[in-house]
């Protein structure tokens, strides 16, 4: 096609002139320079101005030598900051229910991770009529949305009851007899998992939630806020969730580390922003601890939890969680994606810290975690009413290898 | 498909290939994997182009430097969930800017962004007079330096990177037709410096 003359080629000429226009609109430009001196005049001065910044850019030096090595040794500093688990370990440790519930045994470091007692898992539970998780979905969230949820305690009264104390075991069938849970072992490990496994029991735990219009109504006007009030038909209403038995194994790590942390100072394991004055030695101290802590390979598996509601239904909690303030369009796109909220069990996963992926194991769908820096790799599944996970510092090869080798 | 044609008007720029060399490609996945060889490879390949883009951005030289090394980083750190949906050079150059943009800002110092576009955007006046062409060389470098960040970040990329709009468009954030604008504005704002 014939360019008009009219129709200038202005905005074609610095690809022109930097060689990244195709053949077609090359000739193109061709034919219309040809018939528009005003257009080839442009094109002069565009040249001309590709030569000086040419000019400019030969005239700009090498960056500095050594600036890879710099920034290899600030990759390397970086991994030796605690990692985004390492952060969340002890801020899920300060948690009451998990300081309270989890003590003694490594069994935080993962389960914690992957069993939802941050607000958002807290949340979506409480959605549930009748909940026995069959599957998990992953709800990305990002640590403005977690920042943004108002507390569970905002909108009404929690009381828990536990079900015996933690129990550490030598043997997988010492930790059978105690749980009463067949308890699978790795048939195969990784060459990098040297220790012997030890394991830990953790007694099953209850945690009754009785929503309150009129807790909510003063903590939302202590807020400034104005959500809709609680419906009638969910004020008073409770919702009851017992997590099932668990039983962890951990290889190698220190599995007293949970209850010397908590020892050592309750209040200074807050999240890691930055150690600040003078919580920095106990920082630094704590951080050293976790890092030798971190077990070669955990293997935990647990009956799953079951949740039930006293009144109010699970669409009725929906709609009343969705309309509070703090909730993004984001988390709650997520939240009605969640489908069938009675059978699944939604992960909250911070986004860009960790990728997730299906993957088939043990003849069931599951769901492979890896850490963005490539550390911590995990994999969980339910399987006849049991939640296994298996994960450590391993590649997704080895986490899946022992995974399927459980028998 | 029909062979380009041989290019009458000598060219500038240093056009980087539109292909995306699959060695980049492997050079990304690699540093996923944790092989600093990998990142060595790549930095030899772009550390040139990416610190002559960000001595546009900012004319300190050591601040420059420093952004590159945030680069680096960036680029080991987000190897990992690197999609492939770009190329990698897009990818590289997206993250020299967004690691540009959180220095500069944190610095206070000016970015390259719409919010720093001083002039509204008048329609482009056809050409009536050889201003640029009577211009010194030095005193048209002068005037790249005094151009608006935003406006002479496109330049860079387009006539020293040789990056396609497409690609331009996708590091900078901002759809095709903007890109354009903004060269072409760019050459009104260097004329305007020049008859001041």
């Amino acid at each position: 096609m014939v360019q008009q003359a009219t129709d200038h080629v202005a905005e074609s000429l610095p690809a022109y002139v930097s060689g990244t226009l195709d053949a077609r609109a090359i000739e193109a430009v061709r034919l219309h320079l040809a018939g528009c001196p005003a257009c080839r005049l442009a094109l002069d001065e565009w040249e001309l101005i590709g030569a000086a910044l040419q000019a400019v850019g030969t005239a700009t030096p090498m960056p500095a030598r050594g600036l890879l090595d710099r920034a290899f040794a600030r990759i390397d500093a970086a991994a030796r900051r605690p990692r985004w688990h390492e952060r969340w370990v002890p801020a899920l440790l300060k948690q009451p229910v998990i300081a309270r519930s989890l003590t003694g045994g490594l069994v935080a470091a993962l389960l914690a991770l992957i069993v939802t007692f941050t607000p958002v898992g807290s949340y979506a539970q409480g959605l549930l009529d009748v909940f026995q998780p069959r599957q998990f979905v992953i709800v990305p969230v990002t640590w403005a949305d977690l920042r943004a949820l108002p507390s569970l305690d905002q909108y009404g009264d929690l009381s828990q009851v536990s079900h015996g104390k933690p129990q550490h075991l030598p043997s997988a069938a010492g930790a059978a007899a105690a749980s009463g849970m067949a308890v699978l072992t790795p048939a195969t490990l990784p060459p990098s998992v040297t220790a012997s496994p030890t394991y830990g029991v953790v007694p099953s735990h209850s945690a009754t939630f009785t929503f309150s219009a009129t807790k909510a109504r003063q903590a939302a006007t202590a807020r400034g806020k104005h959500p809709p009030p609680m419906p009638a038909s969910i004020d008073g209403s409770s919702i009851q969730m017992t997590t099932g038995t668990a039983v962890i194994a951990a290889y190698g790590g220190d599995p007293d580390f949970l209850s010397q942390a908590e020892a050592r100072k309750p209040g200074t394991l807050g999240p890691a922003r930055g150690p600040v004055g003078g919580h920095q030695s106990d920082h630094a101290a704590l951080m050293a601890d976790i890092a030798g802590a971190i077990p070669q390979l955990v293997v935990a598996q647990a009956f799953a939890p079951v949740a039930t509601s006293s009144g109010a239904s699970p669409r009725d909690l929906e709609q009343y969680l969705l309309s509070q303030p703090g909730i993004s369009e984001n988390l709650a796109n997520a939240i009605r994606a969640i489908g069938d909220p009675t059978t699944t069990w939604p992960i909250p996963v911070p986004l860009g810290q960790v990728n997730t992926r299906p993957v088939s194991v043990q003849g069931v769908r599951g769901t492979l975690f890896a850490d963005t820096s490539g550390f911590v790799t995990g994999v969980v599944w339910v399987k006849a009413g049991v939640i296994y996970a298996v994960g450590g510092p391993l590649s997704e090869g080895e986490v899946l290898g022992v995974a399927n080798s459980l028998r | 498909m029909q062979r380009a044609p041989a290019r009458e008007i000598a060219l500038v720029s240093e056009p980087v290939s539109t292909d995306e060399p699959a060695s980049d490609m492997a050079a990304v996945k690699r540093i996923a994997a944790g092989d600093r060889d990998a990142l060595a490879e790549l930095y030899a390949a772009y550390q040139r182009p990416l610190f002559r883009y960000l001595c546009q951005l900012t004319t300190d030289r050591g601040l420059a430097e420093e952004i590159l090394q945030d680069t680096l980083v960036a680029i080991w750190q987000g190897a990992a969930s690197f999609a492939g949906r770009s190329a990698v050079r897009t990818w590289l150059f997206a993250i020299a800017r967004r690691q540009a943009h959180n220095t500069l800002r944190k610095r206070m110092l000016p970015v390259a962004d719409a919010e720093a576009l001083a002039d509204p955007v008048d329609p482009e006046p056809l050409p009536q007079e050889r201003a640029l062409a009577h211009a010194e060389f030095a005193e048209l470098a002068r005037g790249i330096a005094a151009l608006q960040p935003i406006h002479r970040e496109v330049l860079v990329l387009s006539l020293v990177n040789g990056l396609p709009y497409d690609e331009i468009a996708r590091i900078v954030d901002v759809p095709e037709g903007t890109v354009k604008s903004r060269l072409s504005n760019a050459r009104r704002a260097l004329r305007a410096w020049l008859r001041d």
